[in-house]
């Protein structure tokens, strides 16, 4: 019996190792250099729903990285070119089955494409890593006209409540739900996310969900962004990044936080690029075919 | 509105907290929460999928709420009872520890009315004091009152046969089962499990 336990954790442990030098040998055979940045933070990255971890130290107090997306920005202006790192990161969030406070997140950036090619990038990383799928990309928009009738170009919130009274669809105690996005969210998890079977690549968000995306106006305004879903589980998130650090000031404006914000200067000069984080564990879990991670 | 206030306990509970097993008021009908997940949207808010079986109807129901969201508690008891005689009336069930006695018709037990026989014990569900569903135990041991008898020289493992119970119901036996025989059934799939000793 503890013979077998032993083999087990060996061979999982063995899996796992594989799987992390199948993501390094894809990188390397693309010239995109591995960094490793510093995960303690003076500043945070406002970002709602995502709560950083704060911690305290001989020195003062410092957060722990939620993602290493600025330290990596601040990178490519330098002129680091395309990069990429698998870090631990953390957040203060609860444990579920396929979600925890803390996990591993392969970020990466490539200096000089966009999001198209990124996406293309993920699914022959996906390939490369052994998850045998074959990829259906859609638009968001798309996505909400054939599953709920919602045409995103024109919806509202009072739109989006009545169609949630139709359908019977709990939106009591929903957060910020003078934003639009809070609404196509509760509509999401009702209706379409668990309707996503097999590899499905879902691009051209609403401009309330830009995050940090570049915005394009035609031939209708939407965002640049990228998710990519394996049987209804979010593995990766990307985005043509945006630019402008004016944008990005409005947003962190918006933060009413007791915590000091990093600085959108850092990233003054960010070179035209794509980036995309994925989660290791969901995506080694999912080759592995194991329901949680 | 008349009636309402006797359907929850007056107690609610945030979405958060409800692990599986929970019975909760969703759309006005006691529901049981059978799977309870966390779910965040990328870059947005918390929310709880649930799958939750409506206890009047015994559909299954998958729904997301907002994470900050509470449910009523819905006024749901469970209690052992045993059955004490079953007539024309129907089933007749007793609380061994209060006395309390309760009857179903035969529509009401539902399901259960295969696998009950007078001396049992079952789980009997109410829903605000009404008796909703009688369950009965996961494993129970019945007789075997007909049957085809066993072919001499019979020996194909893996056949089957039909076989009537005590209870008046009809499952599917190995065929080296007899009359008279004991048998262990599996009451939530009403599979045979195994021959029991007399």
């Amino acid at each position: 019996m503890f013979q077998e336990q032993q083999n087990s954790i060996k061979d999982d442990l063995e899996h796992f190792s594989k799987f992390l030098g199948s993501i390094r040998t894809f990188m390397d055979q693309h010239q995109i250099i591995e960094v490793v940045t510093n995960p303690l933070m003076e500043k945070i990255i406002p970002d709602r729903g995502v709560d950083p971890v704060k911690v305290d130290f001989h020195v003062g107090n410092r957060f722990l990285h939620t993602s290493p997306e600025w330290e990596m920005k601040k990178l490519l202006v330098q002129g680091s070119g395309s990069i990429y790192q698998m870090a631990s990161v953390f957040r203060d969030d609860v444990e579920a089955k396929w979600h925890k406070p803390s996990f591993i997140m392969l970020e990466w950036y490539e200096v000089g494409i966009d999001e198209n090619q990124l996406i293309q990038r993920c699914v022959d990383l996906v390939k490369h890593v052994g998850v045998m799928y074959q990829p259906q990309i859609v638009s968001m928009f798309d996505l909400y006209a054939e599953h709920c009738s919602i045409d995103l170009k024109t919806t509202s919130i009072d739109l989006l409540m009545t169609y949630c009274q139709k359908e019977s669809i709990s939106y009591a105690d929903l957060q910020d739900d003078d934003h639009l996005s809070s609404w196509l969210e509760l509509i999401w998890v009702n209706r379409i996310e668990c309707e996503l079977q097999g590899f499905v690549i879902i691009k051209d968000f609403p401009v309330c969900q830009a995050a940090l995306a570049k915005v394009e106006m035609d031939p209708f305004p939407h965002a640049r962004r990228f998710e990519i879903f394996i049987d209804g589980c979010e593995i990766a998130n990307g985005y043509c990044e945006a630019t402008n650090t004016n944008a990005l000031e409005e947003r962190f404006s918006e933060y009413k936080g007791p915590h000091s914000v990093v600085d959108t200067k850092d990233i003054n000069g960010l070179p035209e690029c794509a980036g995309v984080s994925i989660g290791v564990e969901r995506l080694f879990a999912i080759k592995r075919r194991r329901q949680f991670i | 509105m008349r009636g309402l206030y006797k359907r929850g306990t007056g107690m609610a509970s945030n979405v958060n907290q409800l692990r599986s097993g929970a019975k909760v008021l969703v759309e006005g009908s006691p529901h049981s929460v059978i799977e309870n997940d966390h779910v965040k949207p990328g870059k947005g808010q918390a929310f709880n999928r649930m799958k939750l079986r409506n206890l009047l109807t015994g559909r299954v129901i998958q729904k997301t709420f907002p994470s900050g969201a509470s449910l009523d508690i819905a006024d749901v008891m469970e209690s052992t009872m045993r059955l004490l005689y079953i007539d024309q009336s129907g089933y007749h069930f007793m609380n061994e520890s209060t006395y309390e006695q309760c009857s179903f018709n035969k529509s009401e037990v539902g399901d259960a009315v295969k696998w009950l026989k007078d001396g049992d014990q079952a789980t009997v569900v109410t829903y605000s004091g009404k008796p909703i569903s009688v369950e009965a135990e996961n494993f129970v041991e019945l007789e075997v009152t007909e049957c085809a008898p066993n072919a001499k020289g019979d020996t194909v493992s893996g056949g089957t046969k039909m076989a009537e119970i005590e209870t008046g119901c009809e499952i599917k036996v190995p065929l080296f089962i007899e009359t008279g025989d004991i048998i262990r059934i599996d009451t939530r799939t009403g599979d045979y499990v195994s021959r029991a000793t007399k």
